[in-house]
């Protein structure tokens, strides 16, 4: 994973910028979130696992 | 159990979110392979993506759970909640005190809207999630 403006434990703010990093889509692929954000607005949302 | 309730109510609200301009974007925590096997039936609208480990969580300032975080009376009822609708909990990947939030970031890449859970089951309010973003473009046009 490669990411950018690490920012640690702290939560994110309304305002603040958000972290881009590299995850992988579901065929293993490399996901960039910059690259999906620059498409257009995200609803991101974070489990808390697949289960 | 949380996890499948709150991708059930992202579904269920899937033309306004679409409506309101944003695509779904599930982060969880494990291979794709689990993606692949958890989302589509879950998740069909979005796209889902993983990593092994919690690294993505942490970025985004998601808290770790203790246990008083995982069971408690409030948590008791977000089960109750989620069981009524119908949701079980399966075998989980990754660390089961990890909890989740939900960010709304726009095509700038600036937070528009942030939520972290402080406990188990604790999910964002999405008319709230859509009024936040309404709000921004409405500022930012």
């Amino acid at each position: 994973m490669t990411h950018s403006n690490f920012t640690g434990t702290e939560p994110l703010r309304v305002g603040s910028v958000a972290p881009s990093l590299t995850l992988l889509d579901a065929a293993g692929a490399p996901a960039v979130l910059a690259e999906l954000w620059a498409a257009g607005p995200l609803l991101l949302t974070f489990l808390r696992h697949f289960g | 159990m949380f996890c499948r309730e709150w991708l059930a109510q992202l579904g269920r609200h899937q033309t306004e979110i679409e409506a309101a301009g944003l695509r779904v974007v599930v982060v969880g925590i494990g291979e794709p392979k689990h993606a692949q096997r958890y989302c589509p039936q879950l998740a069909p609208q979005a796209n889902c993506i993983s990593l092994p480990e919690p690294l993505a969580h942490t970025a985004y300032g998601l808290r770790v759970g203790a246990l008083t975080d995982l069971v408690n009376i409030q948590t008791m009822k977000h089960g109750w909640r989620a069981m009524r609708g119908g949701h079980r909990q399966s075998q989980p990947t990754g660390d089961v005190r990890q909890l989740g939030g939900t960010f709304v970031i726009s095509r700038a890449g600036i937070v528009e809207f942030a939520q972290v859970s402080a406990v188990a089951g604790d999910h964002a309010d999405i008319p709230a999630v859509l009024a936040a973003h309404r709000a921004w473009e409405a500022r930012n046009l």
